[in-house]
């Protein structure tokens, strides 16, 4: 034990020492297979190893902060780099909150190879953040690659770990689902109303607002169902920010209680709302 | 014993009011030394346009604006014109961007600061009074010491030569006497380490 808080104690040293201005946190890029075949879709996932204390930022970063952002060098032909952004954490402190993410975040994302693809190519991407904790900030820019050959995907060993993040990265159910908004002086009254009779229970009740300045990211956000209503509703306050009248939301939804999803049914979720006219 | 109900009614109160940073509404007080120890309050400056920036020179949305120019240009530009400009520092003892009144006054020369005081709030008080949330956080109280912007010195934390200038058009507003269009809007930054 002793030996193992020394050990510690050194690791944080090092890092004080060695880690002035790299973010805190490191970054690479796994593919769930090193070969692709023209035409197909590969599957892949942006890795980020975040410094025990530090956290970094979600899509909403909440109070301060800024959104992790990714920006792509494709070879011609190549299509797709729509980063998915696993379900957030709420760090508050005082009256704020940060929305990010701490430990090791795995955001996926999916390119198509062009239908003439041949020999290889390299992907490129340049991803920025910024790595705060209670005490400081430090930014944090990497660039990293990919190299992928034509020819039958081969699973590699990180496919199984792609396929888990995927799994935890919200899936959109505005199809199933539909999300009202009524807005009041200071608050925001919000519902949610099932579109079709298969629609299963919602379990995904504890909700992220992916949209800034709407509600403030320190409010917890938690649909409880509506008595004799096949709905679920939650009234939260709305942004000091939210100066005009509120146009859209975007919601991400999780079941309450768990980091990883228990079942396929419990994946997080995410609903949008336009205001009309 | 009255007068003594009277005065911890008067604090009640007073805490109270400290709290309601509110555009429109007078300003908070303030009490804070400078970076020479002297001690630099609100109504020292009754009549006069001032502002209130939150620094951290640590923080990576304040080094761009000090070392582009940006911040020091807008700190010379505006009290040439007899606004008085108060950067704040709410950072704690041992948190990024805290320093002594001493060191903070070096490094304030270094980055080439040209506020009219440099405020040692390391505990935090007036950030609270005011609901200072990152650096850089802007604030703007007019001649009549009422409180008019409360916002982000620009839209764009990543380019600042594009950026609608939220801050200066603010105060060029209140210099000119006519409406401020945007007083109050979300700040972009490192929050504020209390």
């Amino acid at each position: 034990m002793m030996s193992c808080l020394r050990f510690f104690a050194l690791f944080l040293t090092m890092g004080a020492a060695s880690a002035a201005e790299n973010g805190r946190a490191r970054v690479d890029w796994i593919s769930e297979s090193p070969t692709c075949e023209a035409g197909k879709s590969l599957r892949t996932a942006i890795r980020m190893v975040i410094d025990p204390g530090w956290h970094t930022y979600w899509i909403n970063p909440g109070d301060a902060g800024m959104k992790t952002s990714i920006e792509w060098k494709l070879p011609s032909g190549w299509v797709g780099g729509a980063l998915e952004y696993p379900v957030p954490e709420r760090y508050s402190s005082g009256e704020m909150a940060a929305l990010g993410y701490k430990g090791t975040v795995l955001f996926p994302v999916t390119f198509t190879a062009p239908p003439e693809f041949s020999g290889t190519a390299r992907l490129g991407a340049t991803v920025s953040w910024l790595a705060c904790n209670d005490g400081a900030c430090i930014p944090g820019e990497a660039e990293i690659s990919i190299e992928i050959q034509a020819g039958p995907a081969s699973l590699s060993s990180d496919a199984g770990i792609i396929s888990d993040a995927r799994g935890k990265t919200p899936l959109d159910r505005n199809s199933d689902f539909k999300l009202e908004v009524a807005e009041q002086a200071k608050s925001l009254v919000l519902k949610i109303h099932p579109l079709h009779s298969a629609v299963p229970e919602l379990v995904q009740t504890l909700a992220f607002p992916a949209s800034p300045d709407v509600i403030p990211p320190i409010a917890e956000i938690r649909f409880v169902r509506v008595p004799d209503a096949d709905s679920w509703e939650a009234t939260v306050p709305k942004s000091e920010y939210a100066t005009e009248s509120i146009r859209e939301l975007q919601l991400v939804l999780v079941a309450p209680g768990s980091g990883a999803p228990a079942k396929a049914t419990h994946q997080p979720i995410s609903l949008a709302w336009r205001k009309s006219h | 014993m009255k007068s003594i109900i009277h005065a911890t009614i008067a604090g009640a109160f007073g805490l109270i009011a400290a709290h309601a940073a509110e555009i429109g509404k007078p300003a908070p007080e303030f009490s804070e030394k400078n970076t020479s120890g002297e001690t630099v309050n609100l109504t020292d400056f009754k009549g006069k346009v001032i502002v209130l920036e939150w620094v951290n020179y640590g923080c990576p949305f304040v080094k761009k604006h000090y070392s582009s120019g940006n911040l020091p240009k807008l700190q010379e530009t505006y009290t040439g014109k007899d606004v008085v400009w108060l950067t704040i520092s709410s950072a704690a003892e041992g948190k990024q961007g805290y320093y002594d009144a001493a060191k903070m006054a070096e490094v304030s020369k270094e980055q080439k600061n040209k506020a009219s005081h440099t405020l040692m709030d390391t505990d935090g008080t007036m950030g609270k009074a005011y609901d200072a949330k990152v650096t850089p956080h802007m604030f703007i109280i007019n001649k009549d010491g009422v409180l008019v912007y409360d916002g982000a010195i620009d839209s764009d934390p990543k380019d600042p030569a594009t950026a609608d200038k939220l801050f200066s058009n603010a105060l060029d507003a209140v210099i000119a006497g006519t409406a401020v269009q945007n007083p109050k809007n979300k700040p972009y930054g490192c929050g504020v380490k209390y």
